[in-house]
């Protein structure tokens, strides 16, 4: 049963609705009780309110034989075909019209091709060479592929281009030309050609069939189809007419010209594809008139829609209009009822088209009332039931409505019904009057009309409901719905059945069940064995399979008063109704977001309400985190991310925290939706529950953001200790460190605020410690002083949410936790390569760039420090070459002694020597123990531990020494300078005397001479005094 | 605040994170007053102290006997593993502050937490003040801003923006941490359940109307049972106790508790 009801519902319900076989078309007919007519072309006309029997006895019994051209119209799927069809069948079924030929054109394949054939094959066409082209025309799409016949189309318009001589005021020559090379460019000529163009929709109009349920795009040229045209620019000709052209057509003035102008050959160019000629249809209907006449008939015309005449309209309009008598008395009486839209009576019946109307039937949205609809889906729910072989059968016996048999299955419940117009009462199971309301009010505003209602209301559930019978379907469809227009109860009703232990697919359909099908509540009702819930019976859940229903109960005594009146929101800047706006938009964006799967509209706004709960509601404290770190780490609401987001800003991997796009993710989210809405309390009806949805979301959360906030060594000392080795470095790198310092005095120059420019003491540029120094201070200073920051915070107590902590009431620190990092370096010798984590990769952005800089500064340090200590040695061993291996205070002092005594007696000897050496000499003796220290420290250096290494080193002892050695230098020196001096001096004198020692001896000689010439003048006595 | 109406008021200057600063740094040994003072302060470096930030934490470590002053010198006066974490910290000061039923914090908790829905009324904590006083117990403003940290660092609710949003989760997860007489994973009868309980918390016991569980208290077992610490059951013909109502929820009647292993 349940089988064979399945395939007639989707027999009698089809895509088209109109596509099915006459009985069933009766057997579904429900009356138009609402019919809007109006004696007159005139849309303005006075309108009289007829049943489609009145519009029958009135309008088409019509024993004057009088002339109608009766327009049927109303908005897509409103029934004008059903109500032209029915009329037909009318027709057919009385017995008082056979003196007419009744010609019905149905729009059956929606095409011109469709209406050409039914003409054909209704006699319409009697002349045997018009016969022969129209079937010449009907095999084209078999004969030709939709690609050549497109080219037809296009061909076509282009050649009444070129070849049009008539409209010189509109188009010059040489303009028309250039047009039809634009319009012959391949890029064009593709873009014309393209899915959905301008030659598509006359292709379309014309051989493709098509359902009725969508609309056809109109065969014309549109403004945009030239407009558009800028997109394809660069691929155009280089032809520059071609350009030239085309900058005037791609504008909308330009645009609007030329679609205006091809449209005005529209007509000729699908009646040359429809291989008729000019005057064909009028000559072909006046045929048959006169024919008629002759035979003393009338004629009644019935097109369901006139719009499947595409090109042959107007010509069709004209002559069906046409009066009998006077100058047309070789013609027939003519009654024609033609179906159009709303929109094409206005736009194409206009000044004498509309004189022409006779009369006009309007099928509005108030022609299909509740009970309209009701009876509507009772009948195809009733025919559905019906055999075909049934059905058939009373279409035999001569269709009368009152026979019809009745064989819809009924609950043993009660369940609501219709009364029909024979006054019997047909059952609406498994819908109800409000399911069937409320699901035709969910349908997309232009489809809430009898098509639409049928197919996506009555034959979706009527669908699901043989299916689930049939055990391969669930009862009732959501498809339909879910994404459009979701179904959610009162919160508290929507949450408890949110809260139920059942799939999301079953809350879904329950959720329709309750609040379509029912009163929406969850309350229960109704004496024991005729229970209800939602004002539905307790039943009817059981047969749809849904077990325990009676849990989802509210039991209305236990329900909490409000607990105070709810304030109404007030800000003074936005009105009550923007805020409300704003919430009720941020509630469905919320619902769309869990139920549909939809993007979250409005996630800034989420993030924030998401992110200012966090940071406040966790005690971060208890959680062992400090609110340095919330502070750092999670600072602003781009650290929430909420599932499904468009925008990428944050890596999800990176965010603090995502909110799920399941239930808690759903609840939080709305009830922080309407903790904001109430002025940012939780004062309002709700607002104990949802202060309970949103912790049991923080609870359910709070573990994975404080496991990220601690990262994965979980140890606050370790990200101490981790900057306070960063700093030591600073600080020892910019020369303040040394040998001597105590920790009291470390500590204090770790904690103390003093920057770069106060304590770097610069070395020599180019040096391995001066490149060291550029990175401390220069490139990556504010690694290093975010470190800093961070150490000096990171203990600090603090007053309040971390986002808004108070300093302002003193500084206190976690001492112990500070002393605990400073131990445990001092431990490790203060190289804290043994205390970083393996893995630095996984920790926070805040706390990887301390260990990143450590791992990347230390062993630049160590190879510095390397460096440092060689050159310390060789300083060492220099000046040891000079003073003597021992280098203590005697050899020093004895070395200092000496060579300031020898600058003195040089001085003495007024021998010049540079002040300075001297000086140099003085500040030596001054830091006599110093180098004494310095210059023993040597022999354990390889024993130092990398803190007394570095404190050695920071402190710069080879300047010193360097300085020493140069000072020593300098004094050997000025030794040698001036020994040589004295030298040359000396061996000047030397040559000199021995340049000399001949003259001495001749003079000597000379002066025996003169002595023995004394002596002979004085005797011996007197020359030897 | 914690000993009695002669103890040092409530106010914000005495954090529960400032409190176990103090006691940690007893743990490397006594120390003079001055000496706390600076080393806490590290007033060499950083300046002076105001003195409120210092006094305060130092009298609450007091009243809650966390430390205690012998011969001139503080000293820790619970064993080490009391402070060893903020866990076993938040253990021992709940359970001291919260078993003097007649110290000014216990009646301030307790006031607070009668309240129920009505607390949801208070936008800030003056508002919070006013409705405690409408309780019969003295307080202001400035108590109120100490009291907060305290009772969310108990875990009695939480903190948002201005408002104090009553849930005891934390404060009955704590308390079934410690506890050793109720079995684990079998069946209590809520009569038993709420005996234990109202005598490890006796705080909550105010927010109970016969067996109407008041709000803190029921918003807290159902985020328990979401989080599977406790399993909330309604036997059919069994003694029920009721929670606080929400219609969106089916269970809001209890007559069994069962306590899941594996907290800690």
């Amino acid at each position: 049963m349940w089988e064979q009801a399945q395939v007639r519902l989707r027999t009698i319900i089809q895509t088209d609705v109109m596509g099915n076989e006459e009985w069933d078309f009766l057997a579904t007919h429900v009356p138009f009780e609402k019919l809007f007519v109006t004696k007159s072309g005139k849309t303005s006309a006075h309108e009289e309110v007829w049943s489609e029997e009145d519009v029958f006895r009135n309008l088409i019994m019509n024993p004057g034989k009088e002339h109608r051209f009766i327009i049927v119209r109303g908005d897509h799927g409103a029934g004008k075909s059903h109500l032209v069809r029915w009329l037909h069948a009318r027709i057919k079924s009385t017995g008082s019209l056979v003196d007419y030929k009744v010609v019905f054109i149905r729009r059956i394949e929606n095409n011109l091709q469709g209406a050409l054939k039914q003409m054909l094959e209704q006699g319409v066409i009697s002349r045997p060479e018009q016969q022969e082209r129209i079937r010449r025309f009907l095999e084209a799409s078999q004969v030709l592929t939709p690609l050549e016949l497109k080219l037809k189309i296009y061909f076509g318009f282009l050649a009444k281009l070129e070849a049009d001589q008539s409209h010189e005021s509109v188009y010059k020559e040489a303009e028309r030309q250039r047009l039809a090379l634009l319009l012959s460019d391949q890029a064009v000529k593709d873009h014309l050609l393209r899915p959905g163009g301008p030659i598509d929709r006359f292709y379309s109009a014309i051989f493709d069939p098509r359902p009725v349920d969508r609309p056809r795009a109109e065969a014309v040229f549109l403004k945009e189809d030239f407009m558009d045209l800028a997109s394809i620019m660069e691929r155009l000709s280089q032809d520059h007419r071609v350009k030239r052209v085309f900058a005037e057509v791609t504008k909308e003035v330009g645009a609007s010209k030329l679609a205006r102008y091809l449209n005005g050959f529209s007509d000729l160019v699908i009646q040359e594809m429809a291989n008729l000629a000019q005057g064909d249809i009028a000559s072909l209907m006046k045929d048959l008139r006169e024919d008629l006449k002759r035979k003393d008939m009338g004629l009644i015309v019935l097109i369901e829609d006139l719009t499947t005449f595409t090109g042959i309209q107007t010509e069709l309009v004209k002559i069906l209009s046409v009066a009998h008598g006077g100058e047309y008395s070789e013609l027939c009486p003519i009654l024609a009822i033609v179906g159009l839209t709303n929109a094409y009576y206005e736009n194409y019946f206009r000044g004498n088209f509309q004189d022409r109307v006779t009369h006009q039937i309007v099928i509005k949205e108030s022609s299909y009332d509740e009970e309209l609809l009701a009876r509507l889906a009772a009948k195809y729910i009733n025919a559905a039931y019906l055999t075909t072989d049934e059905v058939k059968a009373w279409f035999a016996r001569g269709a009368d409505q009152a026979e019809l048999p009745y064989r819809t299955w009924e609950p043993e419940f009660p369940w609501d019904t219709i009364e029909m117009a024979d006054r019997r009462r047909f059952s609406l199971f498994p819908l109800t009057r409000k399911a069937l309301i409320e699901l035709f009010g969910r349908l997309a505003n232009d489809e809430q009309n009898p098509r639409f209602f049928l197919r996506n209301v009555v034959r979706s559930q009527l669908d699901s409901w043989f299916g689930y019978r049939l055990g391969v379907d669930s009862f009732p469809d959501c498809t339909h719905f879910v994404k459009t227009k979701p179904v959610t109860l009162e919160w508290a009703y929507d949450m408890r059945l949110e809260n139920s232990p059942r799939t999301r697919e079953e809350k879904q359909r329950l959720r329709l069940l309750v609040g379509l099908w029912g009163d929406g509540t969850l309350e229960a009702s109704g004496p024991a064995g005729k229970e209800m819930l939602a004002g539905l019976p307790l039943q009817f859940f059981d047969l749809l399979g849904y077990q325990s229903i009676l849990d989802l109960a509210v039991d209305v005594s236990d329900k909490k008063p409000a607990i105070a009146p709810v304030e109404p929101p007030s800000r003074p800047t936005v009105s009550i109704d923007s805020r409300t706006r704003t919430f009720q938009n941020r509630e469905a964006a919320i619902k769309a977001w869990y139920h549909q799967g939809q993007t979250l509209a409005f996630s800034d706004d989420m993030k924030k309400l998401v992110y200012d709960f966090i940071i406040d509601a966790v005690d971060w404290l208890s959680q062992g985190v400090p609110a340095k770190i919330v502070e750092t780490e999670f600072s602003h609401r781009g650290m929430v991310y909420i599932e499904g987001q468009s925008e990428r800003s944050a890596d999800e991997e990176r965010t603090l925290i995502t909110v799920k796009r399941d239930k808690n993710g759903y609840e939080v989210l709305m009830a922080l939706c309407h903790w904001d809405y109430h002025n940012s309390s939780w004062n309002f009806d709700d607002g104990p529950y949802m202060q309970y949805l949103a912790v049991n979301w923080l609870e359910s959360k709070k573990q994975e953001m404080v496991d990220k906030l601690k990262g994965p060594s979980h140890e606050d000392g370790a990200i101490l200790g981790w900057s306070m080795a960063l700093e030591y470095i600073r600080l020892g790198v910019n020369g303040n460190l040394h040998p001597n310092l105590t920790d009291v005095q470390l500590l204090e120059l770790l904690f103390k605020p003093k920057g770069e420019a106060e304590d770097a003491r610069w070395r020599e540029q180019g040096t391995l410690w001066h490149r060291l120094q550029i990175r401390v201070n220069r490139s990556k200073k504010s690694d290093y002083e975010n470190s800093k920051v961070l150490l000096v915070e990171l203990f600090r107590t603090k007053i309040g949410s971390p986002d808004r902590a108070s300093l302002s009431q003193g500084h206190l620190y976690h001492r112990k936790e500070i002393d605990d990092a400073f131990r445990n370096l001092a431990a490790v010798g203060w190289d804290p390569t043994t205390l970083l984590p393996h893995d630095h990769r996984r920790l926070s952005k805040a706390r990887r760039v301390a260990v990143e800089e450590l791992n990347a500064v230390l062993p630049e340090l160590k190879k510095v420090l390397e460096a440092e200590e060689k050159e310390f040695r060789e300083l060492v061993a220099e000046l040891g070459a000079r003073l003597g291996e021992d280098l203590d205070e005697k050899s020093w002092r004895r070395a200092i002694t000496q060579a300031r005594k020898f600058l003195s007696d040089l001085s003495r000897y007024n021998i010049y020597v540079e002040a300075a050496l001297d000086h140099s000499l003085q500040k030596l003796e001054k830091k006599l123990v110093r180098l004494v220290q310095l210059c023993a420290i040597v022999g354990d250096l390889a024993a130092l531990s990398f803190h007394k290494r570095f404190a050695l080193f920071s402190a710069n002892p080879n300047a010193l020494l360097r300085e020493s050695l140069e000072t020593i230098e300098a004094v050997e020196e000025t030794a040698a300078d001036k020994r040589e001096f004295a030298a040359q001096q000396l061996k000047r004198l030397q040559d000199q005397y021995l340049r000399d020692l001949p003259a001495v001896s001749e003079l000597c000689e000379e002066a025996e001479k003169i002595v023995g010439l004394i002596v002979e003048l004085r005797g011996d006595g007197c020359a030897s005094e | 605040m914690f000993r009695d109406s002669n103890s040092r008021p409530l106010r914000e200057f005495g954090t529960p994170e400032r409190v176990f600063a103090v006691a940690r740094y007893l743990l490397d040994g006594p120390k003079t007053r001055n000496e706390l003072k600076e080393g806490l302060s590290m007033s060499a470096i950083m300046g002076h102290i105001d003195e409120n930030a210092f006094s305060y934490p130092l009298s609450y470590a007091q009243d809650l006997e966390l430390i205690a002053l012998r011969d001139g010198k503080y000293y820790l006066s619970v064993p080490k593993e009391l402070v060893a974490s903020i866990n076993d910290f938040r253990f021992y000061t709940a359970r001291t502050a919260l078993s003097r039923t007649d110290s000014p914090f216990f009646r301030i908790t307790s006031a607070v937490l009668s309240l129920n829905e009505a607390l949801l009324l208070c936008r800030n904590l003056s508002e919070l003040a006013q409705a405690v006083i409408q309780q019969g117990v003295e307080v202001s403003e400035y108590n109120m801003r100490g009291w907060r940290f305290w009772a969310s660092f108990f875990g009695l609710g939480y903190i948002h923006k201005f408002q104090f949003v009553p849930n005891a989760f934390i404060r009955i997860r704590d308390a079934l941490c410690q506890q050793q007489s109720l079995p684990i994973g079998e069946m209590i009868d809520v009569q038993t359940f709420f005996s234990w309980l109202e005598t490890s918390c006796p705080e909550l016991v105010s927010s109970r109307k016969d067996n109407r569980i008041g709000l803190a208290v029921s918003n807290g077992l159902r985020v328990l049972h979401n989080t599977g610490a406790v399993t909330l059951v309604n036997q059919p013909d069994a003694g029920k106790w009721k929670l606080y109502q929400f219609a969106a929820e089916s269970l809001n009647d209890i007559s069994h508790v069962r306590i899941s292993g594996g907290l800690s």
